[in-house]
């Protein structure tokens, strides 16, 4: 008789949404499995994404801050310095994140399983071992969170050793002289920016005719400006066509207007496609989208009603925030568990250099809404925190109603808007005036204060009558005296 | 008579006293190794992995005739199918490319000049033919888990290169007193000094710490203190090399039993698609070996 495990919940997956959905299943009481491919856990997030693009950042953003401090040195890094040199530190920082992971598994008494998964029927699915022997387990619900993988354009061939993908650029050698990015979405333009940080001449294309296209235009062009700044170049409305080796020491990259740009490497960076292959999706009754995604509904359930999917598997914003969310919401649906408010208001935090931050409706998406937005705007040089950290080059926008009442959203470019987004985010889900943020006092000093500046901007804007002192009333009032 | 004084010698050359003149000479640092051969230096260096230009490695390669001669028979062989007879360096670099004409100047140049013990031939052309093929695999394995495809290669080339390095040294010790080493107590030894003639040349090199770290350890793939997944790398590329080269006493099983694959995360799938390239690596290994 083959071997057959019973569970109550099983997780296909085990990166940010994988874990959120086992771990609130088993806090419903659930016998709960957890199958993974890889030796450790964590998924994509952990081993080859957020957290080793963010350590190697982190470097260039070191080189960036002790240029703009050293100003009179010609500060940069040495010519042969080993690539793993630049991420430093990630190992431990991988190990200490899957260590926490594990424990927080086994305290939540979740059985890991290592292997791949195949679905027999919606409620059966197969465990292939690594070793090639495998096994059933069954049960009742089940969440597939397998993440998603860099997608390869069918014109360019990666040959990970001169045409990278956001995977094998992390086992470069070396820092390359020069790098093309094909591709300006998020994973692109963070890439982008950080080699052009480290002194990599950076030269990013995408058919879009802007990065970022999704953001607030301000955002996305302050972006353009810094990838400038650190001698980079962005060709807009092009298409690479076709990326060779060269033959001799250069990658070329022939774009739809016949323009060749060489460079020492080609990072190709459009997009991810989703881990659904293997998995016996028709079996279990699964249908995907025409992009390829798992297809759900508003409660994260599947075409099949006992399985669900979070996380990059059914597509944006494929933020690991996101996913963490949708995976605890997508087990508590399949629990029959209120799952609560709030996961409209998911923070958007881009890791470029300078980093970006949204919440809520930016300027474009409120007058669309409303036919007309209030604008506050604080510039990082009008606060002495900014001064003081020679933060001077971001600012944040507060976006709101057209009376200029309600906060409707928040944008923010500069050192720090990942956290500093959160307060706004705060205020959205409290529905928060803008009075408020100008009424309540800000610690001094701090960027935080840029909240207030940029509702006294509003308020500014929303008409002087709201705003006039008493005096000013009354002589508004009494005109003759 | 000289026949019974060889036989002599043979039975006199106790692997004790072999194993402390080893020692001794490892101990006082005073290893008679030859330098990391120019070629190789540069490659390993980041300017040649990253920024040397055509010009200067055709220039690097021609001040060496005989390497230049060695890259055009190569780059002329029906492994690489050149569509006209390759007749200079510059067209070579033009056809193959400057990686692949560094990966082969790299390979000739090290086994020019590393892989020498008179007396042994046989052996030290099997070793260096074992690193080539693991360096081929090497190279596709890296390519299969989006790791360092060039620093893959290298290590796989030098994976053996402390044991070359002791075969070396007791070929010496045996020329110098003019006697014959036991083959079973030659190869015991070799075995034994391989892991420390490895990490001394790393150290004298002054190699990347990940290169140095294969070479001293890819051995212990099978032992219970992980070891890091480049050294993995090259233990499975090692066993898949004797596949190629010797599949008489190929012995897959150990990478199930060391856990290799495991580690590494390769699917039995994935491994069948790996092992596709047999053909490639072999002709490579024709080649080059």
């Amino acid at each position: 008789m083959s071997e057959r495990l019973e569970v109550d919940f099983l997780v296909i997956g085990s990166g940010p949404a994988g874990q959120k959905a086992a771990i609130q299943a088993a806090k419903a009481g659930c016998r709960v499995a957890l199958i993974e491919r890889l030796k450790e856990v964590g998924g994509a997030c952990v081993h080859s994404g957020t957290i080793p693009s963010k350590a190697l950042r982190e470097k260039a953003l070191q080189l960036s801050r002790a240029r703009q401090i050293g100003n009179v040195f010609e500060l940069g890094l040495a010519a042969d310095v080993p690539f793993a040199k630049l991420l430093d530190g990630v190992e431990q920082v991988i190990a200490a994140h899957d260590r926490y992971m594990l424990e927080q598994l086994e305290r939540n008494g979740i059985r890991c399983v290592r292997g791949r998964a195949e679905f027999k029927s919606p409620q059966l699915v197969n465990v292939q071992r690594i070793d090639g022997t495998s096994f059933d387990i069954e049960a009742r619900r089940v969440v597939i969170a397998t993440g998603s993988r860099p997608r390869q354009p069918p014109e360019i061939t990666l040959d990970h050793e001169h045409i990278l993908d956001s995977d094998s650029i992390l086992a470069l050698a070396y820092l390359p002289r020069s790098l093309i990015v094909i591709g300006a979405g998020v994973i692109a333009c963070e890439y982008a920016s950080t080699f052009a940080a480290l002194g990599c001449v950076v030269t990013q294309i995408d058919r879009a005719q802007r990065p970022l296209a999704f953001l607030d235009v301000e955002l996305s062009t302050r972006y353009t400006d810094a990838l400038l700044a650190f001698g980079g170049t962005f060709h807009g409305q092009r298409i690479a066509v076709r990326a060779t080796w060269d033959g001799v020491a250069q990658v070329a990259v022939v774009l739809d207007d016949g323009t060749v740009l060489h460079a020492d490497k080609v990072l190709v960076a459009q997009g991810r496609i989703a881990n659904v292959e293997r998995l016996g999706l028709e079996a279990a009754g699964v249908r995907l989208t025409t992009r390829g995604l798992i297809e759900v509904d508003d409660e994260l359930r599947t075409s099949s009603p006992s399985i669900y999917a979070a996380g990059d598997v059914i597509g944006p914003p494929a933020l690991a925030s996101a996913a963490m969310e949708q995976g605890r919401r997508a087990a508590r649906h399949a629990l029959g568990l209120l799952a609560g408010a709030g996961h409209d208001l998911l923070p958007t935090g881009i890791y470029t250099i300078p980093e970006i931050a949204t919440v809520g409706l930016d300027e474009a998406a409120a007058c669309a809404k409303w036919g007309s937005a209030v604008v506050g705007r604080a510039e990082f040089r009008e606060v002495a925190r900014g001064h003081i950290a020679g933060v001077q080059d971001g600012f944040l926008k507060m976006v709101s109603d057209p009376e200029g009442r309600a906060l409707v959203g928040v944008q923010v470019i500069g050192d720090g808007a990942t956290e500093l987004v959160h307060v706004g985010q705060m205020g959205l889900a409290a529905g928060a005036t803008i009075d408020q943020f100008v009424d309540n006092v800000f610690n001094f000093p701090t960027l935080a204060e840029a909240y207030r500046v940029a509702a006294l901007d509003i308020v500014k804007r929303r008409g002087a009558t709201a705003e006039q002192s008493v005096v000013a009333r009354a002589r508004t009032a009494s005109p003759e005296r | 008579m000289a026949a019974k004084k060889t036989a002599l010698n043979s039975l006199n050359a106790e692997p004790a006293e072999l194993r402390e003149r080893l020692q001794a000479a490892l101990e006082s640092d005073q290893l008679d190794l030859p330098p990391l051969p120019e070629v190789a230096t540069q490659i390993a260096s980041s300017s040649a992995t990253q920024q040397q230009s055509a010009a200067a490695l055709s220039q690097l390669i021609q001040r060496d005739p005989a390497l230049a001669g060695h890259v055009i028979r190569v780059a002329n062989s029906a492994a690489y199918r050149p569509r006209a007879p390759i007749v200079s360096l510059q067209q070579a670099i033009a056809w193959l490319g400057i990686s692949e004409i560094r990966n082969i100047a790299l390979a000739i140049s090290i086994h020019g000049q590393l892989f020498v013990a008179p007396g042994h031939e046989p052996e030290i052309q099997e070793l260096w033919r074992e690193s080539v093929a693991t360096a081929c695999w090497a190279r596709e394995l890296a390519r299969l888990k989006k790791r360092n495809v060039e620093t893959a290669y290298l290590c796989g080339l030098l994976h053996r290169i402390g044991r070359a390095a002791a075969v070396a040294t007791l070929s010496r010790i045996e020329v110098a007193g003019r006697r014959t080493v036991a083959a079973r107590t030659f190869s015991a030894l070799a075995d034994e000094f391989e892991g420390e003639f490895g990490r001394q040349l790393a150290a004298k090199w002054q190699l990347p710490a990940s290169i140095a770290e294969v070479i001293a350890n890819w051995r212990n793939a099978g032992r219970p203190d992980a070891v890091r997944p480049e050294v993995l790398q090259i233990y499975v590329a090692h066993l898949l090399s004797i596949e190629v080269l010797h599949p008489e006493i190929s012995n897959l099983s150990l990478l199930a039993e060391h856990g290799a694959l495991d580690e590494l995360d390769i699917y039995p799938d994935e491994f069948e698609t790996l092992r596709s390239q047999f053909d490639l690596v072999l002709a490579t290994t024709a080649n080059l070996g």
